[in-house]
């Protein structure tokens, strides 16, 4: 437990960091650092759109597979690290002021 | 009850059926002895039944009493006995009678039996055994019970006459019809007769019957669909229906977590750092593509307002007739404010004296003015001079031209520096400087009507021969000499600025214009108001010299005209000054604008109330005209660095912007410049035109808007000018064209009336000929007929 969280706040402390989630392979998510509605949302979208993306992958070539996914949007950046069971989702805002 | 049977009425209690007289069935008569009767009631006292006659018992003389049962109770008892002697005798013999004739029957019955058995005894027998044969039923003719009654019913349906119909006939003797009759009072009926209510022939109801059909008020319609499966359109829900708590971290998958942790942190803290060293906002792509001399879109083109110049007590409810850049100067801007009023106060007010006021603007300060110019009556258009930027002339609502001089400070050139005027600064806040007119023209050599349009004259002219010619003289850099103005009354006048400069402080100078002209319209005589001028500086005429004397202008009847004003007239003709008129954007309107093109400069854009046109220098007709457009147009400019682009101010405030390279049909780009409509357009040509464009805008309630061109109105496109200049090429092709092809379908026209004309006089010929040969046929087939004929 403590190993998990202290990656979480080591990820937490970078500049502009805004909101991490973690969600299982069903979409459910399991930790998070934002509040239920927006916890809902991203869960939801996000990992609609990283099943997208690695059907996209594995469909141009069977042997590849998705590794990283970043969407980079007008006011911040959203990365998603895929695994086999779990979705890790940072947003971050490197121009933001470091709040928590 | 239970005594009849101690009294003999009847022979058993119980009712049965075996026994005649049983239960209730009594007997009918009984007889019974008196003496038992009187010792029973002495006996039994009041017990016995006969107790409550007992004394008519006594009375009884005779011996026997006869009981009766009397059902029917007609003498009020059901057991009746007989009290008097007369009535017991009546009665046996009733009696005896009855049983005789009961005797006689059956006796009777009994004998004919007895008396036909002897005769017959073969008889008997089918008589005795009862054979039951099968024998169809005999048929008898239908009777029917009921059929009577509704044989009456049916004929109470129908109402039968019981009487025959009487038929009455009232006449009236034919003499007396239609005589006037004359009515008097009649003495009988003196007292009102009033209804009375009679309840024989007032009814009320009390049923009625009535039938009512209810027909529904819903109906039942389908349609089709090809939709075949329905489909989720919106939900709506709380983040608490989804989040499960227990599905949070279970303590047996805090290992895999924190596997799937390590994996993963490494690359996102990675993306994480990139971010923060480099700016991912950073748009690239944001100074490509400003070369595409393409549309206009939407994005970029915002006429972004500047400050807006209001001032209450100056502007407030006035019209901005007129604005000027300060030249040398991109922050100063000088507007002139007339008031809103309509004709009738006007004429009102025409012969009061009024102060009006020019105003000076700085950006600096965009609440009051920077400076003042009064004058006496409103400025309706105003000009500095070009070669001396501190003296501005204005033309007055009243027809005269009046000359301010503005000192340095004034224009704003020396406020730069706040610091090194202390004492100034003061100043400048209590009181705004007010700069009084100079010199103003004579009122009666000036114009009858407002000047509404100053033009210099290049510095090389010089007017001579008192007008009538004009010459190049001068050299090229001296300052300005002469200038033209033009106003309602059809004058054009030429003024010397230079004179007028040499005598600025004489008090007493008359300020003439150096040579006038007036002009007439060809059809009613009357003078033709004027609009605008422009002076045309290089136009040459067949044998190549320099025309130093035309001008164009426009009417208050939206024409453009092309004169001289150095036309010489001939003997019994006055001087032609209007060269050539174009009267295709007539429009009984005075023209709005009339603005050369700063690329083109033989192309003038004249604008209309609804709609523009562009003239070119020698073609007879417009070049280009606009659609026609819902909102009038009030103004219209070039743009001083593309060259397709033209503004136009409407009457609502908006600005439309046509871009010839894009499309020449409508407006490539609407935007608003003001809320009420614009009064006067102007460019900022000083400056860096390139870079920051300005354009200022004075609207009609005395706002003066100054509006910064986006990027894309100032840029021209890469080929704009050829692409212009070739849409211009292909116009005047176009125009000539036409001219030409109405040219030759006029000439063909006469030629065919010419050969119509020939043709009549041979038609009479023809119509002859024509006979001939119908006679010449029928001939030719009668004598065919009578060939056959004979033949048969």
């Amino acid at each position: 437990m403590s190993e998990v969280e202290e990656t979480l706040n080591r990820i937490k402390t970078h500049k502009g960091v805004s909101g991490i989630v973690i969600v299982n392979s069903e979409g459910v998510p399991m930790r998070s650092t934002l509040d239920s509605k927006q916890t809902l949302q991203y869960s939801a979208l996000i990992s609609q759109l990283a099943a997208k993306a690695r059907s996209v992958v594995r469909e141009l070539d069977p042997q590849n597979d998705l590794t990283f996914l970043r969407i980079r949007s007008k006011k911040h950046e959203i990365m998603v690290a895929p695994d086999r069971e779990y979705i890790l989702i940072v947003i971050q805002d490197p121009n933001a002021d470091q709040g928590s | 009850a239970k005594n009849y049977l101690s009294l003999g009425l009847h022979d058993e209690v119980e009712e049965s059926d075996d026994v005649p007289f049983s239960g209730m069935k009594l007997k009918p008569y009984f007889h019974l002895k008196k003496s038992e009767v009187l010792d029973q009631v002495k006996k039994m006292g009041f017990a016995s039944d006969y107790h409550p006659q007992q004394k008519d018992f006594e009375k009884y003389p005779l011996e026997d009493i006869l009981l009766l049962f009397d059902p029917s109770r007609a003498y009020g008892e059901k057991i009746v006995w007989c009290t008097t002697e007369a009535s017991y005798n009546h009665q046996m013999e009733r009696l005896n009678g009855i049983r005789q004739a009961v005797l006689d029957e059956f006796e009777k019955e009994n004998s004919p039996e007895a008396a036909a058995g002897e005769e017959a005894a073969v008889q008997d027998e089918p008589d005795v055994n009862v054979v039951v044969r099968d024998v169809p039923k005999e048929c008898f003719e239908w009777k029917s019970e009921t059929a009577e009654n509704t044989h009456e019913e049916v004929r109470a349906f129908t109402v039968q006459n019981s009487r025959p119909l009487l038929q009455m006939m009232i006449t009236r003797a034919r003499g007396q019809f239609g005589k006037s009759t004359k009515f008097s009072d009649s003495g009988e009926n003196n007292q009102n007769c009033r209804p009375q209510k009679d309840h024989n022939f007032a009814p009320p109801k009390r049923e009625l019957e009535m039938g009512i059909q209810a027909v529904k008020e819903t109906r039942t319609t389908s349609c089709q669909t090809t939709w075949f499966r329905p489909v989720n359109k919106s939900t709506q829900y709380t983040p608490s229906d989804f989040l499960q708590r227990g599905a949070d971290l279970g303590y047996a998958k805090v290992d895999e977590l924190s596997a799937f942790l390590s994996n993963v942190s490494v690359g996102v803290e990675e993306a994480l750092q990139t971010n923060e060293t480099v700016d991912i906002f950073q748009e690239e792509f944001s100074h490509l593509g400003e070369e595409e001399a393409g549309a206009i879109t939407k994005t970029h083109s915002k006429l972004k307002e500047h400050p807006n110049f209001h001032d209450v007590t100056y502007t407030k409810g006035k019209r901005i007739e007129w604005v000027e850049w300060v030249p040398n100067s991109s922050e100063m801007v000088v507007s002139s404010c007339c008031e809103n009023q309509p004709f009738t106060d006007r004429l009102e007010n025409s012969g009061k004296a009024s102060v009006s006021t020019v105003l000076v603007w700085s950006f600096a300060d965009s609440l009051s003015p920077h400076a003042i110019l009064e004058s006496p009556w409103e400025v309706t258009v105003f000009k500095f001079y070009p070669s001396d930027p501190t003296y501005l002339i204005g033309g007055l609502a009243n027809g005269q031209v009046a000359v301010w001089k503005l000192s340095t400070t004034d224009l704003g050139f020396a406020t730069k520096s706040q610091n090194s005027r202390p004492g100034m600064e003061e100043e400048k806040h209590s009181t705004i400087p007010t700069v009084v007119h100079r010199q103003i023209s004579m009122i009666d050599e000036s114009h009858r009507k407002a000047v509404v349009a100053i033009e210099f004259m290049p510095a090389t002219l010089e007017i001579e021969r008192r007008g009538r010619g004009a010459s190049e003289k001068n050299p090229a850099d001296a300052p300005m000499k002469y200038f033209l103005t033009v106003a309602g009354d059809g004058q054009v006048m030429i003024w010397d600025f230079q004179a007028m400069l040499d005598a600025i402080n004489d008090n007493d100078f008359l300020w003439r214009p150096v040579h006038r002209v007036q002009l007439q319209r060809q059809d009613s005589g009357t003078e033709m108001g004027l609009c605008h001028i422009l002076h045309c500086h290089d136009r040459f005429d067949d044998k190549g010299t320099k025309l130093l004397t035309n001008f164009y202008a426009t009417t208050e009847e939206g024409e453009l005209i092309l004169g001289d004003w150095a036309a010489r007239g001939e003997e019994d003709r006055k001087a032609d000054v209007v060269k050539k008129m174009y009267s295709s954007c007539k429009t009984f309107r005075p023209m709005q604008s009339l603005e050369r093109s700063p690329f083109f400069p033989d192309i003038l854009l004249g604008v209309t109330d609804w709609a523009f046109y562009l003239f070119k220098d020698g073609l007879s007709e417009h070049l280009f005209m606009s659609s026609y457009t819902s909102t009038y147009y009030t103004r219209g400019v070039w743009s001083p660095t593309r060259p397709s682009v033209i503004f136009l101010g409407l009457v609502s405030g908006g600005i439309d912007i046509w871009d010839f390279s894009d499309q020449s049909h409508k407006a490539s780009l609407s935007d608003t410049g003001a809320s009420v409509a614009i009064t006067s357009m102007m460019f900022c040509y000083h400056g860096d035109i390139k870079e920051g464009q300005k354009l200022a805008v004075g609207d009609a309630q005395g706002h003066l808007h100054i509006q910064n061109i986006p990027k894309n109105l100032i840029k021209p496109g890469g080929r704009e000018k050829e692409n212009m200049r070739k849409f211009l090429d292909r116009e005047e092709k176009r125009v000539r064209y036409f001219q030409e092809r109405q040219q030759e379908l006029r000439e063909l026209k006469e030629q065919m009336e010419k050969a119509a004309m020939a043709q009549d006089e041979t038609a009479k010929d023809k119509t002859e000929d024509l006979d001939k040969e119908d006679a010449i046929a029928e001939a030719s087939y009668q004598k065919l007929e009578a060939e056959v004929k004979e033949q048969l």
